[in-house]
């Protein structure tokens, strides 16, 4: 069963500045490509795994008019355990 | 209220979430949480100067001047005990309030640190994890860690950031949340 998938104020803010951080013709695609990976996580938050001082971290890819691009997210689950919010979205360095 | 130097503050804090370790893995904490803090926030956490000692990385006159200062000002105790076939220490805090200079972002390193490695034996600590960080490979004896090796080097300026994760669960906490669909409807409507 998937959760309920949120997003805080900051991680809104990361990705706002990730998107607009890339060329505009690639903008639609890349937000329909986090949209579909923080689906993916939502429905499955076992792909995380447990990195940066043992947060559950998601790293994906998505390709934007033909570039790929790898970026990251960490999350927490709510106290009720239904949702999932996602805090901090990055960049990767491969 | 106590005032006390950077030093010691980080191994008061380190044994109030550790409380009742001993000399080595005090020092050992605090030199996995110096790694971390210079990994995402490109500093070390503590002003220790490491050298590579008979058991590792160790500053035996910056740790052993900090836990006196410690001990002066009622901040810990510290109680000889009998570790199978030698004696040892065990140091545990006071009830005496001490005001930490932490940012969160290096509070949270030291909670992480005293709580993932509280149940492991030094021995295991030592062997598993201390040797075989970065700055140990390859140590000469007597000699001082190259400590710089795990600094945060500039990456991405969108790369990941320990202290925006870190206001992101604070802002999770506090319930400032919306749908994602909501975010990215508002993104689209941007794109078109």
């Amino acid at each position: 069963m998937g959760y309920v998938l949120d997003i805080t104020d900051v991680a809104a803010e990361d990705l706002l500045n990730l998107i607009e951080s890339i060329p505009a013709a690639r903008r639609r695609d890349a937000t329909s490509g986090v949209e579909a990976a923080l689906e993916r996580l939502a429905a499955n938050p076992k792909l995380a795994q447990p990195r940066h001082l043992a947060r559950p971290t998601y790293h994906f890819q998505f390709v934007a008019d033909g570039v790929k691009y790898h970026w990251g997210c960490t999350y927490a689950f709510s106290e009720d355990e239904t949702s999932l919010h996602v805090t901090h979205i990055f960049a990767v360095s491969l | 209220m106590p005032t006390v130097s950077r030093n010691a503050q980080v191994l008061r804090y380190l044994l109030q979430v550790a409380p009742g370790i001993g000399h080595v893995k005090l020092a050992k904490f605090a030199y996995l949480a110096d790694l971390e803090t210079l990994k995402y926030l490109g500093r070390p956490i503590t002003r220790f100067v490491y050298i590579k000692d008979q058991f590792g990385p160790f500053d035996k006159k910056g740790f052993f001047a900090a836990r006196d200062e410690l001990v002066g000002a009622g901040l810990i105790t510290e109680n000889q005990v009998q570790c199978g076939d030698y004696l040892g220490f065990e140091m545990r805090p006071t009830d005496q309030v001490l005001e930490y200079d932490f940012t969160l972002a290096e509070a949270e390193v030291l909670r992480y640190v005293g709580e993932t490695y509280l149940g492991m034996r030094t021995r295991e600590l030592c062997d598993d994890v201390v040797y075989k960080t970065e700055p140990m490979l390859g140590a000469v004896s007597g000699r001082r860690l190259p400590m710089s090796v795990v600094a945060r080097k500039p990456g991405h300026r969108l790369g990941f950031n320990l202290e925006r994760m870190l206001a992101g669960e604070e802002s999770a906490k506090a319930g400032r949340v919306q749908p994602l669909a909501t975010v990215v409807d508002g993104l689209r409507s941007r794109y078109n």
